[in-house]
């Protein structure tokens, strides 16, 4: 089927080349003209012409026009325009190189892709971030970190203290694709939500896409969020670093040969467990508390239309009490790339990733000696494919297939009481083709519409089972290795199109159908890095949202302001939550404890950003409501999600004041999560049992801190820059709910009261930072 | 929930409590919460052993949550217990909601079903009693201190030794008395992963909350229950206000229901047919 896609696709490339006979190309690659970076949708323009286009992931740019002599403008956020006139007779291929604007600071003419993007652009509900941007939001322990970043944006909401993960229009937390380089990240963060995996240090752009993705991303229900690192320079040798009060990181990067090939090499570490004797406990010295993040990177450009790339990550958290017990899990992944230019006009991309995420827990205490771990691993080919046909033509097709490996979980055990024991792994086949068009139909309509085809192959070897109503194993089937289980599929349409009211003001609308194959299950209502990942099988089937959103927006005063307006509506199938009382635990029939239903999402989602001068920042409010409907919960009667957040507001500001200080801010609130609390309680055998009504009908109490930041430049210059950033996380010491227990009263245990944990008080820290 | 995995799924979780802790400025307190009342429910714990003591049934009704720790009693209810050749047995009131019979003693493999009527309203349940399991001996010994322990503070290991009988799926609770004070929380063991083993279950006593004195008197009830009544005590763990089996009932917890019961109209709390095994030991330093 994807050949015969791809095969029409040829077919219809010929004629057309044929037929454009009085058209010509101009096309290449831009670059910063410092590092040898290639510069993600950075602006190519036509001025004569009033038509443009935009450089891709790999900074490669193709513009057909009709022949002819033109002024080109090439552009970019932070870098000087450059203006070049060209005699366009036959096609050219010219590579630009940008330079950064200079380093005067005071200076804050902003030009280039941010000009008038998010109102011209097809891109609904996508917002797209790069470093330069991010720098001056306050995070906590002085690091700029891209997820707290995407959390300040309206429809994306952080799952909460001590969670990993976050909630993209009232979706779960594994309904978000979060990619690395083209690799699947499966645990986005450190310490239970507190830092990301991602060293901003080397992230060259991130794009978050709420939902109304375009054809060539999938797997996921919610959101994708894309995150590409820096090449390294090709030029000359960098550092970049900081060293903090709890973390300290630094990246090198150099040319592997002058401006073909580069490296980067990125690490990072806390060092937490440095301070726990400080704590003057024996006990707790020889216990351990730290992650690190390691990433590596080396690319060559064999020739102007060849260039490969070859990327790691490693990534740990470790914790552990002594000898007794030790806890760590983490991501590793690997992709090789290949790009290739067949022609001016056709760019292509091939991929072999490599993707492993896995939790150990070990335990060592009196007799008992064992180890439990579970994963997730995958085999992934991806091969991408962009046709620019002309300046206001634009396909893209592909395909791409992940082998994956899941393994539930096993327990190793050298002695004791418990026995080994492993649940049987299971594998299968996630396989997707996809075709888009991206077309400028007039000045005022753009429509960028695509189909993509998935499918998920459930393989052996394996064990498969149904179950009685009372979830005893009643038939039982055995598969040999590569024998196809079950299978699914099906048709996911994209569709987005933009309409121009005038240069400043349009309108969107989009409708997307998304499929998913992989699913988290987890043991408790905050996510846990022993959160299960699970295929679908014959029991648990895909998961299938239908979004549609339309949006107004407008920039004010030459796009010194931007502000728009979004509303959505999300409806969710064989969503799945566990039935009462599931066995949770290493269970080899853990699809008889699931139960299915479906789920359903809507909003309004308003946001207001000034671009320039001294003070700049965003305003985002998201009013929603996300419900789920069960058979077997609540009885049958719909129930808030979990994530169901009635407010969601975020307010950023970041003012510079004069040359060397700059202050940050930021304050979040959002509505508490929905939550099951006891309504009674009742006795059985001495013991005060809570007493239940309906799932979902309490909320915790509203979250809101506020984060302070400021920056104080000790020294800039062309090449190096040192600065000094104090920040507070939470300055007011707001105690914000982890949880809520109800117990019995310590003082009277006749009465019973409610316990809230709080995790993170006021958090105070300081950073210097350097790059040269 | 197996007895090793209930241990695995209390270390990881409080590892991952500990470490939060240990990191960052977190911190505890009780908070005023809102909680809308409920009508009261109706409680039947009921239970036939196989030592000769009484069958007993306790009907009560449920409360308000921050409600005072006081429960109505449902006195006047008709309560019949029958066994698997047909007899019926009636419990007589002998305290204001606690009822009774000593007319029949259980026996493991037969099957025993109840029916109450009470307030107009009829429950039955049913329940099978299991293969006895012995409790083999008791033993003790000081556990490792804690980080910041002191005098007075220390934690003892209380070992249970018994024998699982293989080929055969086996559930179990503990009761353990110090001093004729019943502990509080469900103690409970499955043998998922540990079929046909010498069994050392470890129970732990501290003295923070026990007061433990030389002299004490440490009495062990090892019962041998069916799955519904594991289930039911398994369930009843995660919303426990007390005791160490269950940190409280907690927000997090992700199927928050109440206790999986074996009462057939709406009734809580559960009818069990058991084995009692007991033993006892002297607490000495």
């Amino acid at each position: 089927m994807f050949n015969k896609f791809k095969m029409f696709f040829i077919a219809i490339l010929f004629a057309t080349t044929i037929l454009n006979a009085q058209n010509s190309t101009l096309s290449g690659f831009i670059t910063d003209a410092e590092t040898g970076e290639e510069l993600i949708s950075a602006n190519i323009y036509v001025i004569e012409l009033e038509t443009g286009t935009t450089s891709n992931e790999y900074g490669f740019y193709s513009i057909t026009i009709p022949k002819g002599e033109y002024t080109f403008r090439f552009s970019y956020t932070g870098y000087k325009k450059e203006t070049t006139t060209i005699n366009l007779k036959f096609s050219v291929s010219t590579n630009i190189e940008l330079v950064p604007d200079s380093y005067e600071i005071s200076e804050v003419v902003v030009q280039g892709k941010k000009d008038d993007h998010n109102v011209t652009s097809t891109e609904m509900g996508t917002t797209e971030i790069i470093p330069k941007e991010m720098q001056s939001v306050p995070v906590i322990l002085g690091e700029a970190d891209i997820l707290k970043t995407m959390q300040l944006l309206p429809g994306v909401s952080q799952a909460g203290d001590g969670n990993s993960g976050y909630f993209v229009r009232g979706g779960n937390i594994d309904q978000n694709l979060i990619l690395l380089d083209e690799a699947t990240v499966y645990n986005p963060s450190h310490l239970f939500g507190f830092f990301s995996v991602f060293n901003s240090d080397a992230i060259k752009n991130a794009k978050m896409i709420k939902g109304s993705m375009p054809a060539e991303y999938g797997g996921r229900i919610s959101s994708v969020l894309d995150i590409k690192m820096k090449e390294g320079s090709n030029k000359d040798f960098r550092f970049t670093g900081g060293i903090g009060l709890i973390s300290s990181r630094l990246s090198i990067e150099g040319p592997i040969v002058k401006d073909k090939g580069s490296f980067l090499i990125s690490g990072r570490r806390t060092y937490a467990d440095i301070f726990i004797p400080l704590f003057g406990d024996e006990a707790l010295t020889n216990s351990q508390l730290y992650f690190y993040d390691l990433n590596l990177k080396a690319n060559y450009r064999f020739s102007n239309s060849d260039r490969i790339y070859l990327s790691g990550y490693f990534g740990r958290d470790v914790l552990g009490y002594e000898d007794q017990f030790g806890f760590d899990w983490g991501n590793i992944s690997g992709t090789l790339r290949w790009n290739h230019l067949f022609s001016e006009k056709l760019f292509s991309n091939t991929s072999l990733i490599f993707s492993d995420y896995n939790y150990s827990v070990s335990i060592l205490s009196g007799d008992n000696d064992f180890e439990v771990t579970s994963g997730i691993r995958d085999i992934n080919f991806k091969s991408d494919f962009q046709y620019f046909y002309n300046s206001k033509n634009k396909f893209r097709f592909g395909f791409i297939g992940y082998y994956h490996t899941f393994l539930p979980g096993e327990i190793e055990s050298a002695g004791g009481n418990v026995n080994s024991y492993k649940v049987e792994n299971k594998y299968g086949l996630e396989l997707a083709g996809y075709l888009n068009h991206e077309v400028d139909l007039s000045h005022r309509w753009k429509l960028n519409y695509g189909l993509r085809y998935s499918g998920y192959l459930n393989l052996g070897p394996g064990t498969v089972y149904t179950y009685d109503e009372d979830n005893i194993p009643i038939t039982q089937e055995s598969y040999e290795g590569g024998e196809i289980i079950s299978n699914y599929g099906g048709f996911e349409p994209r569709f987005s199109a933009t309409y121009l009211i005038d240069e400043t003001t349009s309108l969107k609308g989009a409708y997307s159908r998304n499929y998913q194959y992989i699913h988290l299950l987890s043991t408790s209502t905050t996510s846990t890095p022993i959160d299960v990942w699970l295929p679908t099988t014959d029991v648990v089937k895909p998961e299938i949202a239908n979004q549609v959103s339309l949006g107004f927006f407008k920039n004010f005063l030459k796009n010194e302001y931007e502000s728009s307006v979004e509303v959505y509506y999300k409806n969710m199938e064989n969503q799945i939550e566990y039935e009462n009382g599931a066995d949770i635990y290493f269970n080899e029939h853990i699809e008889s404890q699931l139960v299915f239903g479906t789920g359903y999402s809507y909003g309004l989602e308003l946001y207001l950003k000034k671009n320039f001068g001294n003070l700049t920042g965003w305003i985002s409010y998201t009013l929603s409501k996300t419900e789920r409907e069960f058979p077997d919960i609540n009885n049958g009667e719909s129930f808030s999600a979990r994530q169901d957040r009635t407010h969601d507001l975020s307010i950023t500001a970041i003012y510079k004041l004069g040359k060397w200080w700059t202050f940050s801010t930021n304050w979040i609130y959002y509505t508490g999560d929905a939550v099951t609390f006891p309504s009674g309680k009742y006795n059985i055998d001495g013991n005060t049992l809570s007493l239940y009504t309906e799932r979902n009908g309490y909320r915790m109490p509203d979250y809101h801190r506020l984060d302070l930041g400021l920056t104080y430049l000790l020294s800039k210059s062309k090449s190096s820059e040192m600065s000094i950033t104090f920040s507070v996380y939470n300055a007011y010491h707001r105690k914000n709910a982890y949880t809520i227990t109800f117990q019995e009263s310590e003082t009277n245990p006749n009465n019973t009261e409610a316990v809230r944990l709080a995790l993170f008080g006021v958090v105070p820290s300081v950073t210097f930072n350097f790059s040269f | 929930m197996k007895n090793h995995t209930y241990i695995i799924k209390e270390l990881m979780l409080s590892l991952f409590f500990i470490s939060l802790s240990l990191v960052f400025i977190s911190c505890e307190d009780v908070i005023e919460i809102e909680l809308t009342g409920v009508d009261p429910a109706i409680v039947i714990e009921a239970g036939i052993s196989d030592d000769g003591s009484v069958s007993s049934a306790i009907i009560t009704k449920s409360t308000d949550f921050f409600e005072p720790g006081v429960y109505e009693k449902v006195s006047n209810a008709i309560v019949v217990i029958n066994d698997d050749d047909g007899n019926s047995y009636q419990m007589m009131e002998v305290d204001d909601g606690e009822y009774q019979t000593d007319l029949i003693t259980g026996q493991s493999g037969s099957t025993y079903s109840i029916e109450v009527n009470a307030e107009g309203q009829i429950y039955n349940a049913e329940s099978s009693m299991p293969i006895k399991i012995v409790l083999d001996s008791l033993s003790l010994e000081l556990a490792p201190d804690r980080p910041n322990q002191e005098e007075g503070e220390e934690r003892y290991f209380l070992h249970i030794y018994f024998k699982d009988p293989p080929e055969i799926d086996n559930y179990c609770r503990f009761k353990i008395t110090v001093e004729e004070e019943l502990l509080t929380g469900f103690i409970i063991y499955e043998d998922k992963f540990t079929d046909g083993n010498d069994i050392d279950v470890r129970i732990i006593l501290d003295n923070k909350e026990l007061d433990l004195n030389i002299g004490d008197l440490i009495e062990v009830d090892l019962l041998s229950i069916d799955k519904a009544a594991f289930d039911f005590y398994n369930t009843a763990n995660s919303v426990n206000t007390a005791g160490s089996s269950g940190r409280g009932s907690s927000s997090t917890s992700a199927a928050p229901t109440n206790p999986v019961t074996n009462w057939n109209n709406k009734a809580l709390g559960f009818f069990s047919a058991y084995t009692v095994s007991q033993d006892s030991i002297i607490f000495e330093k």
